[in-house]
């Protein structure tokens, strides 16, 4: 492994527009199998030390509470798993804020790519608030 | 906003806004650029101006377009709010790979 922390780092983020909502994507790689890493975006005792404290229905279909460590907290319901490689939920589904988190997993020789998008954004928020975003969220 | 990121999202539109962050152009300039026919290149102006990513003016019997950031300084800022959300657990994830990884080599 390169000691250089700056080249390890593999963050891409793009923003393009669906049905007018926003989708933002953002692409990193880790130095690790993907077994190991589906299981850090899966199983609530890892998922709790890096996103989110998360209770309930785990299974496709199933509803579970979430307290994301941004302080978010609401729904959500996972609505696609294809272990190790794609994993799809809705966060506040039905509701207005409804967005959809979906993950896929790339293995890359030792390490895994993982792209994570989310869809559904409000792009009105900006034309409406315009640099107010901060004060906004 | 959504207009915006439309505009964004062709090919040729991005040659016209890539070619006007150096300075002003005329739709001949820019028609040169692109691998497409005259009305196409007016319509790709048309979508731009729209979304308010440039601005024409007329000059002799040219018309000069030039570019206009603001919005995409707004973009910038909207995808910065999500990019950073997104980067902090991007790289907690980092720190949980790696606390497995040593956990694993505790045990064995």
């Amino acid at each position: 492994m390169s000691n250089d922390t700056q080249a390890d780092k593999h963050v891409v983020g793009t923003l393009r527009s669906v049905d007018g909502m926003g989708v933002v994507r953002m692409e990193d790689r880790y130095d690790t199998g993907i077994d190991d890493l589906w299981s850090a975006l899966t199983e609530p005792d890892r998922l709790a030390r890096w996103i989110a404290d998360v209770e309930g229905d785990l299974r496709v279909g199933g509803e579970f509470h979430a307290s994301f460590t941004s302080g978010w907290e609401g729904s959500g319901r996972v609505d696609m798993c294809e272990p190790p490689r794609r994993l799809r939920v809705t966060m506040s589904p039905g509701q207005q804020d409804q967005t959809v988190i979906e993950a896929e997993l790339v293995p890359e020789g030792d390490q895994t790519s993982l792209a994570v998008e989310e869809r559904g954004l409000p792009l009105d928020e900006l034309a409406a608030h315009g640099a107010g975003w901060q004060a906004h969220v | 906003m959504d207009a915006v990121l439309q505009a964004l999202s062709d090919g040729s539109r991005r040659i016209v806004l890539d070619t006007l962050k150096d300075g002003p152009a005329t739709v001949g300039d820019l028609a040169a650029l692109l691998p497409i026919a005259r009305p196409g290149v007016s319509r790709h102006l048309r979508v731009l101006r729209d979304a308010g990513l440039v601005d024409v003016r007329r000059e002799a019997q040219f018309r000069v377009y030039s570019l206009r950031p603001e919005p995409l300084a707004q973009v910038d800022e909207w995808l910065g709010h999500y990019r950073s959300l997104w980067e902090q657990r991007l790289d907690a994830l980092h720190t949980e790979v790696a606390r497995g990884k040593r956990a694993r080599r505790t045990r064995t």
